[in-house]
């Protein structure tokens, strides 16, 4: 044991040097060749710790993780690590390339004047399916209430997306904080279930490209990675409009090494980086520099570019305070039902 | 063994097993408490832990929304128990008549498994059972199904997972149990009349129903608060206590209910844990009891 | 006579130990049967091979004339009461003694009934509703006798039943067994290696020794006939001496010279030429122990010897005494005894040749000393 405990601080004490920076991040979310470029130019190291939920990652660093200099999280949970006082402000003066930021994007963030955070990439939760086993289908939410794909469905294990999904198809706002719909939300999603084989959150990448599943809801970036190898993959983007969720950059309080953070924010938003940083993890880079230097290819990919009226329908999930209630009741019925 | 000798090796004893009290105080009781403690806390809507104290959360475990997950829990690990004990009894009692040799053998067989990671071993599951699966695959090649049924995301799927990592430790107290029985009593069994099924029924299984016990208490505790089998294998309608647990802490961010929910399954855990031990010491009492009172 | 149970050239191995080899036995209906013979020498195989926990690897068994080799035990009409009783721990004295009537599907009025008079029978009414762990010895043995025989099976095979308890207990049960036998009336086969229990139990004996049978017949023929040194040795002390046949007479027995005593007289007829290297055995109460006179001294049987040592016990006294090189047990009854013999005392051994067995020496059995094959004061009759 004490053997373990020494071995542990060696470890801990090695890996947190000073030429370190750690990264908090999803997996396979930042283009590997740009770190290594980093770590060239920066004489740095940098060490990647991921998560799979902003929810584990709140969790964590809650429960008193420390050490991380970077941390990628979605514009939800920022406002309330913003509320918890858990970021440091950024320093512009150290940001020469926030000026590639889409401006467009910046407006239905809440911290829109980036204080705390810079957006990273922008993505949704869409619908992947198999071209060879799904015919005539509809890009519409309502494709969950087919009962011809034999339980071989998912939908998310996530309740604000799942709810959200249910209530796009309804036409309400995936923020709401109405009873009705959400009861309305809860019946439809209730009917979904009776066709869906699991609620999932890491199996469906795998398991829509293996064939285990017909019809998959995910994450766009992640579905693009899909179709990238497996051609019999194809994405629908839901006319009700979809969910939309940024990740931002964020330097959270006690960061060893605030500095290189803002270095590595600052290399991320530079033009040709994010371009090919893009075009690496399949989710869009709301960077303009970017954006130009990107082959249109990549663009016309339907993970990647939603047509305009339905991103006009999309929206960004917030966090709702005391009112999450009202979800984790919906959820629990749904699990329920 | 006079008392005064008996001191410092009772001394010496306690010394020994402080390092293993001192383990199991800051890696198991602390974090019990803690979880009790945190039972009698409000969330607050950042998911962290407000100031005060209350009993919500344990009014709220009788909200009727926690009974089919409740009862589907007790049915699955309860099923799971019976059916690594219906397995398990023909298996010991094969291990224990085995010759010697071969014994060690099928006991490292069932050890095997254990030097592969419980996660991995249920993911090679999940590849055998998926639709292009190596099962799958074997039912298409017989043609007794138009298409190949689902194997996975039911609770079927969770029971059988669950039965697979469960068994070994319905077999190795079994084992333990079948190896100390005195197999001439199946002989006399058969002498009397009964047959094989009928001495195995109702002698060795009353013989080894101690290890039994243990078997039964080991798999059905483990299984109570099983998290990942259904989390990996379920479908929607698999969903255990565990992962109830696992949706307040995380995703509700509602720590002090997660708490309470965990708090009352390590109470059930707990109390059967008394209840066995109790029997187990009344029967063992017992048993000294009745050589004293011969020997008197 | 066709035995009730028989076996006909059973043989039953493990691995290289031949257990049982090539027997051949009947046993009458009705009869106390015993095993007989040292630890090892497949006694309790012989009885696993009648109860059917053994397929012997050659050979057959029958009863009453039905080929039951192949039969698994629970059909065989065959109880056994086992070495260690094996009384099942969780079930009381009564549900032990109910478990072959509860198998058989009797109806609970009948168990009930018969369970009693079993209870009755082996006197242990007041302790039905123990457990095994709390019973004695000889309690456990009446209950693991009472389970059998409830059962009324046609042979009761009993493995050393006697062996876990102390004299007193063992005389007493002794006496049960053959009170149950009497009022049982059933075939009993009874395995032991106290020659005293089967002694006083049995109808006939077989003597075993590894894996066949020495000699079988009744008690009172094993003791004075034995037809072997292992057999003479094993049932009873014996007193070996080892010589050559001097003289055959035909009509009276014949006369060996044994060296160190003297000549020995047998009244045993025997086919052997003179000149062979023979054994006499003598058992300890067939030694006579006489003031030694000068008037008897010279008569056959006779030697003077000196007193060793006197172990008294109890109605007999046992002495050991020693003439030249070799050393004889005698037993005989206190009053027997020459008046004033003490350790060391001069005494005349007197044999009595009506009790002195001749066996040739040929049958493999070591003999203590190797005299007879460089003897050179054999004596030919003339
Ligand atoms: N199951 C077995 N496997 C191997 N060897 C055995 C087995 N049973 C008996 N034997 C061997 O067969 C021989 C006869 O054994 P058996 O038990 O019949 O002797 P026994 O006369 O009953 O001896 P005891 O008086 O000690 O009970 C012994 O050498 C024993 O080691
Ligand atoms: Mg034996």
């Amino acid at each position: 044991m004490k053997q373990l405990l020494v071995l542990l601080t060696l470890f801990t004490t090695g890996a947190f040097a000073a030429d370190t920076l750690h990264v908090f991040t999803w997996a396979d979310y930042i283009n590997p060749d740009l770190v290594k470029q980093f770590e060239k130019k920066h004489q740095c190291k940098v060490a990647i710790d991921t998560f799979d939920s902003n929810e584990a990652m709140y969790a964590r660093l809650k429960a008193g993780a420390s050490g991380y200099d970077l941390i990628f999280p979605s514009s939800y949970i920022i406002t309330l690590m913003v509320q918890q006082d858990m970021l440091q402000p950024l320093d512009h003066a150290q940001l020469s390339n926030l000026k590639n930021v889409e401006f467009e994007v910046l407006g239905k963030l809440a911290d829109s004047a980036m204080k705390h955070s810079v957006p990273y990439t922008f993505g949704y939760a869409v619908i992947a399916y198999r071209k060879d086993k799904v015919k005539d289908i509809e890009p519409s939410w309502k494709t969950f209430a087919r009962t011809d794909l034999k339980k071989r469905v998912t939908l998310l294990n996530d309740m604000r997306e799942t709810i959200g999904a249910a209530l796009k198809s309804l036409g309400y706002s995936l923020n709401t904080r109405d009873d009705k719909q959400l009861a309305a939300a809860r019946d439809v999603l209730i009917a979904w279930k009776k066709n869906i084989a699991k609620f999932d959150n890491e199996g469906y990448k795998a398991g829509v490209d293996s064939g285990e599943f017909n019809l998959v809801h995910g994450y766009s970036g992640d579905l693009w990675q899909v179709m990238q190898t497996n051609k019999k993959v194809g994405v629908i983007i839901p006319n009700e409009g979809v969910s939309a969720s940024c990740d931002e950059m964020v330097i959270p309080k006690g960061a060893p090494n605030p500095a290189l953070a803002h270095q590595l924010i600052n290399f991320l938003l530079d033009g040709k980086a994010s371009a090919e940083n893009m075009q690496n993890i399949g989710y869009l880079c709301p960077n303009s520099a970017g954006l130009k230097l990107v082959e249109k290819e990549f663009l016309n990919n339907p993970a990647v570019t939603i047509p305009a009226d339905v991103k006009a329908k999309s929206e960004v999930i917030q966090d709702l305070g005391d009112d999450l209630k009202k979800y984790t009741k919906v959820w629990d019925e749904v699990k329920a039902g | 063994m006079s008392a005064a000798k008996n001191i410092p090796s009772r001394r010496a004893e306690w010394l020994l097993t402080l390092p293993s009290l001192g383990w199991l105080a800051v890696f198991f009781v602390a974090p019990a408490l803690i979880v009790f403690l945190l039972a009698f806390k409000t969330a607050d809507a950042t998911g962290g832990v407000s100031a005060g104290w209350t009993l919500d959360n344990l009014r709220a475990l009788a909200d009727p929304q926690y009974r089919p997950i409740l009862w589907r829990t007790f049915w699955i690990s309860g099923t799971t128990t019976l059916i690594c004990l219906v397995i398990a009894l023909p298996v010991s009692f094969a291990m224990a008549r085995a010759a010697p040799r071969w014994r060690n053998f099928l006991l490292l067989l069932i050890i095997i498994p254990f030097w592969t990671n419980f996660l991995i071993r249920v993911f090679a599951w999940k590849t055998l059972l998926q639709s292009d699966g190596l099962v799958s695959q074997l039912l298409d090649a017989t043609r007794l199904f138009d298409e190949s049924p689902t194997l996975l995301y039911n609770s079927g799927a969770v029971l059988l997972i669950m039965v697979y990592t469960q068994l070994p430790f319905a077999i190795l107290p079994l084992y333990a149990a079948a190896e100390r029985f005195d197999f001439t009593l199946m002989d006399a069994a058969r002498d009397l009349g009964a047959s094989g099924f009928r001495a195995f029924r109702s002698v060795f299984i009353p013989g080894i129903s101690r290890g039994l016990g243990a078997a039964a208490l080991i798999v059905f505790v483990a299984t109570i608060g099983m998290y990942v089998v259904p989390d990996i294998v379920g479908g929607t309608d698999s969903e255990m206590i565990g992962n109830k647990i696992a949706q307040r802490a995380q995703g509700d961010r509602n720590l002090p209910l997660a708490s309470a929910l965990a708090a009352a399954l390590l109470f059930c855990v707990l109390l059967l844990l008394i209840l066995c031990s109790s029997a187990f010491r009344r029967s063992e009492k017992l048993d000294n009891a009745l050589k004293g009172e011969l020997q008197a | 006579m066709p035995g009730f149970l028989s076996f006909e050239n059973v043989t039953k191995s493990f691995g290289a130990v031949r257990a049982v080899d090539d027997v051949s036995l009947d046993i009458a209906r009705g009869e106390v049967f015993s095993l007989l013979g040292p630890s090892g020498c497949g006694k309790t195989t012989l009885l696993r091979l009648a109860a059917g926990f053994e397929m012997p690897d050659s050979g057959r068994i029958l009863l009453d004339g039905h080929d039951i080799t192949h039969l698994p035990p629970e059909t065989r009409p065959v109880n056994t009461v086992f070495q260690n009783y094996a009384l099942f721990p969780h079930l009381s004295v009564a549900d032990n003694i109910a478990f072959g009537l509860r198998v058989a599907g009797r109806n609970k009025k009948d168990i009930a009934r018969e369970v009693d008079a079993m209870l009755d029978l082996v006197r242990l009414r007041s302790e039905a509703q123990r457990k095994p762990a709390q019973l004695s010895g000889g309690q456990k043995q009446r209950v693991a006798i009472a389970r059998a025989l409830v059962n009324k099976p046609q042979v009761l095979l009993l493995d050393e039943p006697l062996a876990a308890l102390d004299l007193k207990l063992r005389q007493h049960m002794l006496a049960e067994l053959r009170a149950i036998h009497e009022a049982a009336g059933i075939t009993f086969i009874y395995v032991t290696h106290d020659q005293t229990e089967a002694m006083g139990l049995s109808d006939r004996i077989a003597v075993m020794n590894a894996g066949h049978i020495e000699q079988l017949g009744p008690p009172a023929e094993i003791y004075d006939r034995p037809r072997s040194h292992f057999v003479a040795g094993f049932i009873g002390d014996a007193n070996f001496l080892q010589g050559t046949i001097s003289a055959i007479s035909s009509r009276s027995g014949c006369e060996i010279d044994v060296p160190d005593f003297g000549k020995v007289f047998s009244a045993e007829q025997m086919n052997l030429p003179v000149g062979t290297c023979v054994e006499a055995i003598i058992r300890p109460e067939a030694i006579q122990l006489l003031q030694p006179s000068p008037d008897v001294s010279t008569s056959t049987n006779t030697c003077d010897a000196v007193i060793d040592d006197i172990i008294p016990l109890g109605t007999l006294t046992r002495c050991i005494v020693r003439m030249n090189g070799i050393s004889l047990t005698a037993e005989l009854p206190r009053k027997m005894l020459p008046a004033g013999v003490a350790k060391g005392s001069r005494v005349l051994v007197r044999l009595d040749s009506a009790s002195v067995l001749i066996m040739p020496r040929n049958d493999g059995t070591p003999a203590a000393g190797n005299h007879c094959l460089d003897d050179d004061k054999s004596v030919v009759i003339p």
